[in-house]
C-alpha cells in the first residue's frame, strides 16, 4: 500500500465518520437549513477559515525547511524532558495489550482526523457563527504556537530516545502508518503534542457549545482524552508534551474567545474600512 | 601525496565551509556546553551522540546501555540523539563531541584500512579519517611498517598494531552486526551467495521464468534514503553505504573472496620493483565507454587518482582531498597515462599486496568531474571556497562506467537504474573472464525504493512489491520476516562494525588510562545478546573475523585485554572504584570527580 492508498483510506474512513456524526449530532433538519443558507454562513466564517487554510499551507511548507533551521537555532530538550518524567511513558506501556494497541492506533490516526474536521461541519450548521470563528482562531493559534515551539525546541519522542523501554507500538502494530505520519511530521517535532492540543481545543469548544450540541460534548471529551493517552501509549509523545499541549489548548481557546469578542466589537469599524477600500478600488 | 600545512588548514576551513553558519553557531554552543560540562559538584560529564531509533535500530540502544554503565561508574553520562546530517557535521567535520556510537564505513576489512582511520595525519581531516583525533607515535609507525613489510613480518606488525589499539582504545569495538535481509525467491534466486556490496554479488543472482517477462526488473528496498538520493561516490557520509555507487562505478580492481584484489576494469597489471621504487603498469580492457557514450581512456584513470588527491582547481593554493579515499591516495606517488589503454603507477614505499588496494578507487569520467573543481556554494552563495563541488554534489544523474547506468529518479524515494549493455560484463569482445565474472547481470532494470522504516520495507517485500529488503533491517523485524511465508531470512556478516568513538582531543578522553576504563565498562557480550539479540559478534579488534586476528585477541567470552568491570551487564562498584584509583582518578561517593 502506498502513501496515496493509505491517504485515500484515511479520507474514506473519516468521511464515513463525518456523515454518521453529522446525522446523529447535527441532525437532518439543521443540515437542510445549512444547505439553504450556505452562502451567508460561508461569507461570515469565510475570512477566518481562509486564514486557517493559509496557516496550514505555510505550516506544511515551513515544516519541510524548519528541520534544518531548527538544527541551527533549536534548543535540545530531550534530556531535560527525560530528567523531568523519566520512564513515565514506559509505565503507561506496561498495560499494553493487542486490543488496546489496535484501539489507540485507530484513535491516533482516524479519530484524531475526525475530531479536527467534525466541529467545522457542526459549527457551520449553527445559526450563530461565533463558535465557528472561535474554533478557527483557536486552530490558528495552536498551529502557529506549535510551529514556533518546533523551531525553538529539538526533542525526540520516547520511542526515539529510549527504545529499550518504550516500544513504537503504532509502527510495530501498523508499520505503514509511518508513511503517513512521517509525511506530516518530523521526528524531532514532539514538544508540545499538537495531537493533544487540537483534540483538547475541540473538547473545550464542545463544552462551550454544549447547549447547541449536548450529546457531542461527552463524545468529544472522551475522544480527546483517548487521543491524548494514545500519543503516550504509542510511545510517540512524552507526558510533558501532552501537558504542554493541554496548556496550549486552554490558552488557545481563551485567547480565541477574547479575539472573537474584540473582533465583534470592532466588526462594524472593520467592515466599513474594508468597504471603503473596496469602493476606492472600483 | 603530500598534504602540507596549507592542506591541513584548508581542510580545517573546509570543515567550516561545509557547515556554513551551522558550524559556527553549533560550535559556540558546543563550546559553552563543554565549559559548563564540569558541573558545580565537579562530577565528570560526558555526552554520547548517536542517531535516533528511527534512523538506526541499534545505535541508540547501544548508547543507552553504555550510558547506564558510565552512570554506574560515577560519570554523568547523557545521551544526545541527533539527526544524521547534524552528526556528520559534528563528528566527522567539526569534531564537536565527547563520545559517539556509530558504524564504521562499509569497506572490506584489511590491515591497511586502519591507516586512514587512525593515522595521526588525519586528526584535522573531515570524514572517517581519524575522527577520534588519535595520535600515537608507535601506532603511526606500525601503520607505515605494515605497508612495507611482507609475510610473517607483516603478520607480526599487524598483530602488534591490534594489541596496541586494544590497549589504548582510540575507539571501542562494540560488535560486528549481521546484515539482515528479507528476500523472495519467486522472481530471483541465488541470494545466499549474493554479497550485495559489490557488483560481483549481483552476478550470483538468477532470474526465474517468472521474472523473464520483459523487462526483467529487480526491485530492492532500503531504509536508507541517502542510497537513493545521493549517488556521489566521493561524498562525506556519516553512515556509509555504497551499494548503488559500486554498481554505477567501476574500479580498476575488485576484492574477490576475503583478501584478494583482482583486475576488474583493468585487463591486467604488472608490478615492477626497482630498489625501493614500486611501479605498476595497468592495461585497461578494450573499447570501454561511459554511460553517456564517451570513450573511457587511460586519461580518465590518471585524472581520477590526481582528483582524489586534490579536488580543487589547479590555480588555487592548498588541496581539498577526498577523505574517503585518502588511504588509497596516500599509497600513490604519481599516475601517468602512457597511451589510451595503459596507465603507469608509481607507489610510495609499500608492498605489492598493499599497493593493489589503490586499485579499488571508483574511476571517474574526467569530462564530468573536471567541472566540479569549483568551490561549493550553498544556494548559490560562496561559503568560503574551501570545499569543492565534487565533495558535496548529489551527482544525479550519475555517469559512470559500471554494469548499471542511471535511468531516472522518479521521486526522492525511488531510483531506477538500467543494465548497461556496453559494459565489458555484457559484451562478447572483452576478452577472457575468470568464472566469477561470467554471466552478466540477470536483470534489465533495477528499481531501488527507500522507505521510512524496516517494517514497511519488509511488508513491501512480503506483498511482492519488492524482491528483497536489503539493508537497515533491525532484529525487531526478524519475526515479521519469519512469519511471512513468501520471505526468506538471510543474514551475513557485515564489514562495518559499531564503535564507541572517543574524542581524544578532549580531556579526560585524551588520557588512554581513562579510555581503557571506559573500554572496561562495556559488557560487549551483553550487548550482543540484549541489543543485537544474537545477530552480532562481540570483538576486541577491528580486524576480528579476518585471518589477521592474533589468537591473544580472540574473543573468549570476555574481552581478552579489557575484561568487563562486573558481570552479566551489571557494573561492580568495588571493581570500578579500584580501577579509577589505580588510574589516578578521584572516585568519591559514587561520583567520578573531574577536578
Amino acid at each position: 500500500m502506498t502513501l496515496l492508498e493509505l491517504s485515500a483510506r484515511v479520507l474514506g474512513v473519516v468521511g464515513v465518520m463525518l456523515v454518521v456524526a453529522s446525522l446523529v449530532f447535527v441532525g437532518p433538519r439543521r443540515l437542510r437549513e445549512t444547505r439553504a443558507d450556505i452562502r451567508g454562513r460561508l461569507r461570515e466564517a469565510g475570512p477566518v477559515v481562509a486564514v486557517l487554510a493559509g496557516v496550514l499551507a505555510i505550516n506544511s511548507f515551513v515544516r519541510d525547511v524548519s528541520t534544518d533551521l531548527s538544527q541551527l537555532v533549536g534548543v535540545r530538550i530531550t534530556s531535560t524532558i527525560h530528567a523531568i518524567e523519566g520512564a513515565f511513558v514506559g509505565q503507561i506501556q506496561t498495560v499494553a495489550s493487542p486490543v488496546l494497541t489496535a484501539y489507540f492506533s485507530n484513535v491516533y490516526v482516524y479519530a484524531y482526523a475526525f475530531l479536527m474536521i467534525f466541529p467545522l461541519v457542526a459549527y457551520l450548521a449553527l445559526d450563530d457563527q461565533r463558535p465557528m470563528r472561535e474554533l478557527t482562531v483557536a486552530y490558528i493559534l495552536n498551529y502557529g504556537i506549535g510551529l514556533v515551539c518546533y523551531l525553538a525546541f529539538i526533542a525526540y519522542g520516547p520511542r526515539n530516545f529510549m527504545p529499550d523501554v518504550v516500544e513504537p507500538l503504532l509502527y510495530t502494530h501498523w508499520p505503514r502508518s509511518q508513511l503517513l505520519t512521517s509525511e506530516i511530521n518530523r521526528n524531532t517535532n514532539v514538544f508540545p503534542s499538537l495531537h493533544t492540543s487540537l483534540s483538547v481545543t475541540v473538547a473545550l469548544m464542545a463544552y462551550r457549545t454544549r447547549d447547541a450540541y449536548p450529546y457531542w460534548f461527552p463524545v468529544a471529551v472522551f475522544a480527546a482524552a483517548s487521543v491524548a493517552v494514545s500519543t503516550m501509549y504509542l510511545g510517540i509523545h512524552w507526558g510533558t508534551d501532552v501537558i504542554a499541549g493541554l496548556l496550549l489548548a486552554v490558552f488557545s481557546v481563551v485567547a480565541a474567545s477574547r479575539i472573537r469578542q474584540f473582533g465583534d466589537q470592532h466588526d462594524g469599524f472593520v467592515r466599513e474600512r474594508v468597504g471603503k477600500f473596496a469602493d476606492r478600488l472600483r | 601525496m603530500s598534504s602540507g600545512r596549507g592542506g591541513v588548514s584548508r581542510r580545517k576551513l573546509l570543515a567550516g565551509a561545509a557547515t556554513g553558519a551551522a558550524g559556527a553557531s553549533a560550535g559556540c554552543l558546543d563550546r559553552l556546553q563543554a565549559l559548563l560540562g564540569w558541573r558545580g559538584n565537579g562530577q565528570t560529564t560526558l555526552r554520547i551522540k548517536t542517531l535516533p531509533a528511527d534512523a538506526d535500530s541499534y545505535a541508540l540502544r547501544l548508547a543507552r546501555a553504555i550510558g547506564e554503565w558510565l552512570q554506574a561508574a560515577g560519570i554523568d553520562a547523557r545521551i544526545v540523539p541527533t539527526a544524521e546530517d547534524a552528526l556528520r557535521r559534528q563528528i566527522l567535520v567539526n569534531h564537536q563531541f565527547d563520545l559517539f556510537v556509530g558504524r564504521t564505513p562499509d569497506v572490506r576489512r584489511k590491515p591497511d584500512t586502519l591507516y586512514s582511520l587512525l593515522h595521526s595525519t588525519g586528526v584535522l581531516a573531515p570524514g572517517w579519517r581519524n575522527p577520534f583525533g588519535y595520535s600515537n607515535a608507535q601506532v603511526d609507525d606500525l601503520l607505515q611498517r605494515q605497508r612495507r613489510v611482507t609475510g610473517q613480518e607483516r603478520r607480526d606488525v599487524v598483530a602488534t598494531l591490534q594489541a596496541t589499539l586494544a590497549r589504548t582504545q582510540p575507539f571501542s569495538v562494540l560488535g560486528f552486526p549481521e546484515t539482515i535481509r528479507a528476500v523472495r525467491t519467486d522472481r530471483f534466486t541465488g541470494w545466499e551467495q549474493a554479497a550485495l556490496d559489490s557488483p560481483i554479488g549481483f552476478l550470483a543472482l538468477e532470474a526465474t521464468a517468472m521474472a523473464e517477462s520483459s523487462p526483467r526488473t529487480l526491485r530492492l528496498g532500503t531504509t536508507y534514503q541517502q542510497e537513493v538520493q545521493n549517488l556521489n561516490p566521493l561524498a562525506v557520509r556519516y553512515r556509509d553505504n555504497t551499494t548503488m555507487t559500486n554498481l554505477l562505478y567501476d574500479s580498476l580492481g575488485r576484492t574477490i573472496g576475503g583478501d584478494r584484489i583482482e583486475p576488474w576494469l583493468a585487463d591486467s597489471w604488472e608490478f615492477e620493483r626497482r630498489g625501493e621504487d614500486l611501479r605498476a603498469t595497468v592495461r585497461l580492457r578494450p573499447n570501454q565507454r561511459w554511460h553517456d557514450g564517451e570513450p573511457l581512456t587511460a586519461d580518465d584513470v590518471a585524472f581520477t587518482y590526481e582528483f582524489i588527491a586534490d579536488t580543487s582547481a589547479r590555480n588555487t593554493d592548498g588541496v581539498v582531498p577526498v577523505p574517503r579515499y585518502h588511504g588509497q591516495a596516500s599509497l600513490i606517488e604519481s599516475v601517468r597515462a602512457n597511451d589510451l589503454r595503459t596507465v603507469e603507477f608509481a607507489f610510495t614505499d609499500c608492498s605489492e599486496t598493499v599497493a593493489r588496494r589503490a586499485f579499488t578507487v571508483p574511476v571517474l569520467p574526467e569530462h564530468v568531474w573536471q567541472q566540479r573543481r569549483r568551490p561549493a556554494t550553498i544556494g548559490g552563495v560562496d561559503v568560503g571556497g574551501q570545499v569543492t563541488e565534487a565533495l558535496v554534489t548529489r551527482n544525479v544523474p550519475a555517469v559512470g562506467s559500471g554494469p548499471v547506468a542511471f535511468a531516472e529518479q522518479p521521486s526522492s524515494v525511488e531510483l531506477v537504474l538500467r543494465r548497461f549493455d556496453e559494459h565489458f560484463l555484457h559484451r562478447t569482445d572483452s576478452g577472457e573472464f575468470p568464472p566469477w565474472m561470467d554471466g552478466g547481470l540477470p536483470f534489465d532494470r533495477l528499481v531501488v525504493q527507500a522507505d521510512v522504516s524496516d517494517g514497511i520495507v519488509v511488508e513491501a517485500a512480503a506483498d511482492g512489491t519488492l524482491d528483497a529488503a536489503i539493508n537497515g533491517i533491525g532484529v525487531e523485524t526478524v519475526s515479521r520476516i519469519e512469519d511471512a511465508a513468501e520471505l526468506e531470512l538471510l543474514t551475513r556478516p557485515s564489514n562495518s562494525y559499531y564503535v564507541l568513538g572517543y574524542n581524544t582531543r578532549r580531556p579526560p578522553l585524551h588520557n588512554y588510562q581513562f579510555r581503557r576504563i571506559l573500554g572496561r565498562l562495556l559488557d560487549r557480550g551483553h550487548l550482543a545478546d540484549a541489543v543485537f539479540d544474537g545477530y552480532a559478534e562481540p570483538a576486541a579488534s577491528p580486524l576480528s573475523g579476518t585471518d589477521w586476528l592474533p589468537s591473544k585477541l580472540a574473543w573468549d567470552g570476555d574481552h581478552p585485554i579489557l575484561p568487563f568491570l562486573g558481570s552479566d551487564g551489571e557494573v561492580d562498584d568495588e571493581q570500578v572504584q579500584q580501577a579509577w584509583q589505580e588510574a589516578g582518578y578521584r572516585y568519591e561517593g559514587g561520583r567520578l570527580l573531574g577536578r
